[in-house]
């Protein structure tokens, strides 16, 4: 399923934080987009599920606009990972994935087998099953954020929108989590927020940077993650090389060291 | 603990006619079940006390479950394990509301003139609240510093109006502030246990929203849900549970905040599970209270809202150090 914008402006009060943004998202390619803080990518995600809404231009949802969808309907096709606080109830981490496949469940019926099975799943993939009984509040912050995509994926959604949503996770699991979603991205639609240029460089298909409100370079990580467009976009000096592996290492300038 | 979930249902249940026959039964002095189904020698003091005392359990149990679901459901939508109709300053509101009520007349012409005062109160209140607090990220913090104030804020009014009211409405005003059942109105029992009933089902019906905006609010509209409706929906009707319960008993504290609390603690968080569990113990819970308040002590009785609060105001200081510890 596709997400598309046309010609996307937005602002906050006086502020106009993004200023005609075209973009693309379909199944085959794990997007990443990159920016600087404050240069609107959580906004730009927001409204891609509607939270927010469009001051022009319009988002569409597998062609249709998004506000003809019914609240519960898209929620049934996007599954969402936001930086969020920690609950402020005691959800145990199996509670608190069932509820991302609320879109799913009929508030007449309890949760059924295929829910629970999901959960289960869900729980196993990203390796929280072991602290299915803990409570949200015990976890680390990379446990949390494991959890939070469990929740994402245990609605079996068309489209991942993802906002950090491995910024707190230690190395080996963030690595085994991107490669899930650049495998899950070759059929679903997964689109994620992040900052570590080397993640993006060697998992995304397809990165975007995002500046002063504008889309300021899109394809190949080979391709955008260049140093003139690093320096260009977040004033950062750095060289770009490739590894014996064929890795793409992005390492500090000679200004910083 | 967790393994209470399965069974616990019955439990709840099982003690609601148990503690309601006790109820009937126990008080300054003993009714034998056996005399209340008139086995045996009839004593005809029997009846008018015990219809009395059936009554009160009727209070307890339609007030308990009123304000543990309404504790319940503003601990999840302003997602802070403390909130509570009392110390919202909710209640406070609808004590005012219904002393109005009373001081202006209008609980003369109508019983009915009582709720619908408590409710205009409470959601004046609530509306203060969430005023003082400024309903955002940063507010949660200071929801309970706001609730406190309108608390103290709607205290001094109602002291005012007893300051002003007629001596044969003064009776009337300052149970309110006690916390009482003994009074509570036959008239507005009935459609208070509908009400509930019907609160019930209602929030039960949007339990799954109830859980998702307990994690946020762009969360739950991620989840898929209409967050402002929602939310409107939510609040309105615990704070009508809340307004009720005041019309029928005053204002008794801590009961929306110990229940829900003890019942998370042993059967989970989930809402669409715990819902109907924390209507049943709630109501366990004020009838137990009102059997203790009644027990034939050496000085006349307890009043209801000085037990529940000696319960809760402990609790309240131990959920809020063991929150501390969560956050360091």
């Amino acid at each position: 399923m596709k997400i598309e914008t046309h010609d996307l402006f937005f602002s906050y009060g006086e502020k106009e934080l993004l200023r005609g943004i075209d973009l693309q998202l379909e199944p085959g390619r794990f997007t990443v987009l990159l920016g600087p803080n404050g240069s609107g990518k959580s906004t730009l995600l927001k409204l891609l599920t509607g939270e927010l809404k469009t001051d022009s231009g319009e988002v569409k949802l597998d062609g249709r606009p998004l506000g003809e969808y019914r609240i519960r309907e898209r929620a049934r096709h996007v599954g969402v990972v936001m930086q969020s606080a920690p609950p402020a109830l005691d959800f145990t981490v199996r509670e608190y994935v069932l509820i991302g496949r609320n879109a799913r469940m009929s508030p007449f019926a309890p949760a059924g087998e295929a829910d629970r099975a999901a959960v289960e799943k869900a729980m196993k993939l990203f390796q929280v099953d072991h602290l299915a009984d803990r409570s949200c509040n015990q976890l680390s912050g990379g446990e949390r954020q494991r959890t939070m995509l469990a929740a994402a994926w245990a609605l079996e959604p068309e489209i991942f929108l993802l906002d950090e949503a491995v910024s707190a996770v230690d190395p080996a699991h963030t690595f085994a989590v991107l490669k899930i979603l650049r495998e899950c991205a070759k059929t679903k639609t997964v689109f994620m927020i992040m900052h570590d240029l080397v993640l993006a460089g060697n998992f995304a298909d397809r990165t975007l940077l995002l500046k002063d409100g504008r889309i300021a370079a899109d394809g190949t990580p080979g391709e955008v993650l260049t140093a003139e467009n690093l320096l260009s976009v977040y004033g950062l000096h750095v060289s770009v090389s490739r590894g014996p592996n064929g890795a793409l290492a992005i390492l500090p300038g000679k200004e910083y060291l | 603990m967790k393994a209470a979930g399965k069974t616990g249902i019955w439990l709840p249940l099982v003690l609601l006619p148990v503690l309601l026959v006790l109820g009937v039964c126990s008080g300054a002095f003993w009714l034998s079940p056996a005399a209340l189904l008139h086995f045996g020698e009839a004593d005809p003091a029997a009846d008018p006390v015990a219809d009395l005392r059936l009554i009160r359990m009727l209070a307890a149990l339609t007030v308990g479950g009123s304000l543990a679901l309404s504790g319940m459901v503003f601990q999840a939508v302003l997602r802070n394990p403390l909130a509570e109709p009392f110390i919202l300053g909710v209640s406070g509101g609808a004590g005012v509301g219904a002393a109005l009520a009373i001081v202006s007349g209008l609980a003369a012409y109508s019983v009915l003139s009582l709720p619908l005062g408590a409710l205009l109160g409470a959601l004046a209140a609530l509306a203060a609240v969430l005023g003082i607090s400024r309903w955002g990220n940063r507010g949660r913090e200071n929801l309970l510093l706001s609730g406190v104030i309108t608390g103290t804020v709607a205290g001094s009014i109602l002291m005012f109006l007893i300051s002003i009211a007629h001596t044969d409405q003064l009776a009337g005003i300052t149970w309110w502030m006690l916390g009482d059942l003994q009074t509570a109105e036959p008239v507005l029992l009935l459609p208070g246990m509908v009400l509930l009933l019907i609160l019930l089902a209602l929030i039960w019906f949007y339990s799954r929203g109830l859980n998702a905006l307990s994690i946020g609010d762009s969360e739950a509209w991620n989840l898929g849900e209409d967050t402002r409706e929602l939310t409107l929906i939510l609040v309105t009707a615990a704070s009508l549970l809340a307004a009720y319960s005041v019309s029928l008993a005053g204002i008794i504290g801590f009961c929306g905040l110990i229940v829900p609390h003890l019942v998370r603690r042993v059967y989970g968080c989930d809402h669409r599970k715990i819902t109907p569990l924390v209507f049943l113990w709630g109501a366990d819970f004020l009838m137990f209270c009102d059997i203790l308040s009644r027990l034939p002590w050496p000085f006349k009785e307890i009043p209801i809202g000085v037990i529940t609060s000696l319960l809760g105001g402990p609790l309240f200081l131990w959920i809020v150090n063991r929150r501390k510890r969560y956050e360091n």
